[in-house]
């Protein structure tokens, strides 16, 4: 929306396409703090408060991302974009004394109007901007392909969810900001309609991807109800307090606490390693049997600035007497469309990507991708001939559309949700935190057998073109396949283990052969290659060789 | 998994392209632990594989599109506990597009049509800008709004196939224009939008604020203080409003629903 927005500024005709409603739905909405590198004369706090550096940043990554962008992200948000939304309307929750909200011992984040609602609320004014400035847009219409001349992206193909129109778009420079948490797995934070559109997309039509294998997982959502999976149990640091929650075994015992590890920005990784110890002893598992407890914390604070506490109470825990239970979550990925992070351009001409689509995590250093690649996408854009479409590409899918209906409701078939559903378990089952070479060839096999003899009897039930959901699912399941196969491609393909990403076989972080992006790409024959690219650290040392498990990254 | 325990879903269907009448599905299915409206229509649509329309984006109350009518009551799925026994029907008041998915856009277009572009009292002197806590307090209140429509839905004076509906744009519309109404940043003259969307017709049973899954204080948050801004405009008259607008939510449904008083309202042409 941001993107739509800065180029619709600039007076080009803009044409903004979502799956979901904007604003709504993807990644956006759970976005539950604002990182905002609060300037500590905004606050009244002396200077040694600033928490927020290249160096810190970088190990939210687990050091595999580009320090001069997150350098000038972090610039950025300071200096331009908090102005430019407050100016926008957006209001930065306030302390009784007027001071912004901030957290006493990481002063870099900030809410609006609660932690946990954050996203949502930025979303919808960014919504309202959109529809206010006329910007064409097509909400509930998949991007069913990019459409390519001569590996030159020139637009795409939709699908209509609502009334099952297909159309086709012309365009001379297309953004992808589809976000990063996709519903992949059993477990997942990602919306019902992200399911690796963003990855299994572009990587069709040429682009490159990267850093897929590297996936976070949260490990503090709620257990149940189901639908709740992706309501998370903030291990961060909250607004007003030193205080954090507690990650406790099933035994009573801590295994873990953020505000032992301020100095960990990214405290996910470590809670899953507690996790996976105390699953080892039996102590917790990764279905539950753990809990957050947030006991400690002032019940004023929790009921104030906290989204997420009213959601135990609706199922009859108190936060202030009793613990969540807790299980993982596969989250995001810190990895997605490979592009130049000075901007934003992908490997392939006029696409450009922003934001969770290159793996890029917050809302706020979202929207820095987004005005570079806007910028870099309307770069001499007038000079630019109308491309033209190979009309082959279009017939190909909407073929497919048309041979989904012709055979909906002959016997014998196969549902979709029935395979998305099995490709999340197999997900679940061997591309779970804790990773291994046979699980993860086992995985391939089975997604090679689902692609070869289930796909091909895939029958929707019903031939409706009225929100005929079952046609999303079926492009779902193509694009779960490819989405979920490059995972584990790119998973076999590194030898250590980092961050969230563990293969037990390679117990180890080694920064001498692995401090490296794992890319993934096609060549125009359709031959599939993985390449390899140095990450440079200019900010930090790291040693060659590191026990995984006791490390902090 | 609680195997003794089931829920009996009476699932409502209608694709208005093929099906002359809506018909309705009946289901028996396990319940789950803590188990929400929206995980029994998962079970169904997943587990079951039988297909139908449905709407959901987040399952856990940010979206706003799972709206849906549980055994008669408006009901976000993703929040409600699923009952032992219900029937689940699209979210009323809205055009159905099929089964249990309704069409928003309408509602969305007049919000856009009638909200007026803010402008700042004061130029915007830089981040952090000088506000007070207390006086964001009423915005704040009504910055939970998730845009889940069920508050429309509740509404009994928006339901366009009533012959006495005159075009009320309902709760929500008004909670989103009271949003930029009580914000003490902008100056914004509501009245015409306000008048045009026909406040007036609002029948203060509050029966949208009991319904918020967020409880937004959507008659006196909102819907009050918007009639105050047209009470003090000299735009709009209302009988005893100061005393009115004090008393308790349940008196005022009472007298306003039961004995069908009404605030006397009467528009000061000269003043619009």
């Amino acid at each position: 929306m941001y993107a739509a927005l800065k180029a619709r500024e600039a007076g080009v005709d803009v044409l903004l396409v979502s799956k979901g409603p904007i604003g709504r739905s993807g990644a956006t909405p759970f976005g539950g703090t604002l990182l905002a590198y609060l300037d500590p004369k905004w606050i009244n706090e002396p200077a040694k408060m600033d928490g927020a550096s290249e160096e810190d940043y970088a190990s939210t990554y687990f050091y595999l991302a580009d320090e001069d962008h997150i350098a000038k992200t972090i610039q950025w948000v300071r200096d331009h974009l908090l102005s430019e939304l407050e100016q926008m309307g957006l209001y930065f929750r306030r302390q009784p004394d007027g001071r912004v909200l901030f957290c006493p011992t990481r002063p870099k984040h900030t809410w609006t109007p609660k932690m946990g609602m954050s996203g949502r609320v930025m979303a919808d004014l960014l919504r309202r901007k959109v529809l206010e400035s006329r910007i064409r847009v097509m909400e509930e219409n998949m991007v069913t392909s990019i459409l390519t001349t001569g590996r030159r992206c020139v637009g795409a193909t939709l699908f209509d969810i609502m009334n099952g129109e297909f159309n086709a778009v012309r365009a001379k420079a297309t953004i992808i900001a589809t976000g990063h948490a996709n519903f992949l797995s059993r477990r997942s934070t990602g919306t019902r309609e992200v399911c690796g559109d963003g990855l299994a997309i572009p990587y069709s039509a040429g682009a490159e991807l990267y850093n897929v294998e590297m996936v976070l997982w949260h490990a503090s959502d709620m257990a149940w109800p189901r639908c709740w999976m992706r309501l998370h149990i903030y291990p961060n640091p909250m607004p007003l307090t030193a205080e954090t929650s507690k990650i406790v075994n099933k035994n009573g015992e801590v295994m873990y606490e953020q505000k032992e590890n301020l100095e960990i920005t990214s405290p996910y990784y470590l809670q899953l390693k507690r996790l996976y110890e105390n699953v080892r002893r039996g102590k917790a598992s990764f279905d539950g049997s753990y809990f957050s407890d947030l006991r400690h914390i002032d019940p004023h604070i929790l009921n104030e600035y906290s989204y997420q506490t009213q959601f135990p109470k609706k199922v009859g825990i108190n936060p202030t007497k009793d613990m969540i239970e807790n299980a993982p979550s596969y989250h995001f990925l810190i990895g997605g469309v490979w592009v130049n992070f000075a901007t934003m351009a992908s490997s392939i001409p006029r696409l450009f990507a922003a934001g969770g689509a290159t793996g890029h995590d917050g809302v706020t250093e979202c929207m820095y991708d987004a005005q570079i690649a806007t910028k870099s996408a309307l770069a001499k854009i007038d000079e630019l001939p109308t491309p033209e479409i190979e009309q082959l590409q279009i017939e190909t899918v909407e073929k497919r559309i048309t041979k989904l209906l012709e055979n909906a409701g002959t016997e014998g078939g196969v549902s979709p949700i029935s395979l998305k559903r099995q490709i999340r378990e197999i997900m679940w089952e061997k591309m779970g935190y804790v990773k291994n070479e046979q699980g993860m060839n086992s995985a391939l096999q089975e997604f090679a057998e689902i692609r070869h003899s289930e796909v091909p009897r895939m029958t929707l039930a019903s031939k409706t073109k009225r929100f005929n959901y079952e046609i999303v699912d079926a492009f779902d399941v193509y694009n779960m396949l490819t989405a979920c196969e490059l995972q584990v491609r790119a998973s076999l393909y590194r030898k250590e283990s980092r961050g969230p990403f563990y293969r037990e076989d390679y117990p180890y972080i080694d920064n001498k052969n692995w401090l490296k992006y794992i890319i993934l790409g096609r060549k125009e024959n359709g031959e599939e290659y993985i390449r390899t690219e140095q990450v440079s650290l200019k900010n930090k040392k790291l040693p060659d060789r590191e026990e995984y498990l006791s490390s902090t990254y | 998994m609680n195997a003794e325990r089931t829920h009996s879903v009476k699932l409502y269907r209608y694709d208005p392209s093929s099906d002359k009448e809506p018909y309705y599905e009946q289901f028996v299915i396990p319940h789950q632990k803590g188990m929400r409206v929206l995980d029994a229509l998962d079970y169904i649509y997943e587990q079951l594989e039988h297909p139908f329309a449905y709407h959901w984006f987040c399952g856990t109350k940010r979206c706003g599109m799972c709206g849906v009518m549980v055994n008669g009551k408006p009901s976000l799925a993703c929040w409600d506990a699923a009952q032992d026994h219900m029937t689940v029907e699209p979210l009323r008041h809205f055009l159905i597009v099929r089964d249990l998915v309704v069409d928003f856009s309408e509602n969305e277009r007049t919000l856009t049509e009638l909200r007026p572009q803010p402008i700042r009292k004061a130029p915007y002197e830089g981040f952090p800008e000088n506000l007070s806590a207390g006086k964001m307090q009423a915005h704040l209140d009504l910055m939970s709004c998730i845009d889940c429509r069920l508050c429309v839905a509740a509404c009994p004076k928006t339901d366009p196939s009533d012959p006495t509906y005159k075009g009320f744009v309902g709760p929500y519309t008004l909670v989103q224009l009271a949003k930029i109404g009580v914000d003490p940043r902008y100056d914004v003259n509501l009245t015409q939008s306000l008048l045009k969307g026909r406040i007036q017709d609002c029948g203060s049973c509050n029966d949208c604020g009991e319904t918020c899954p967020n409880q937004i204080p959507i008659l006196r948050g909102a819907v009050d203080k918007l009639r105050d801004r047209l009470v003090d405009d000299g735009v709009y008259k209302i009988r005893a409003w100061s005393i009115i607008k004090k008393l308790p939510l349940s008196v005022r449904k009472w007298s306003r629903c039961k004995l069908n008083l009404t605030l006397g309202e009467r528009i000061n042409e000269a003043a619009t």
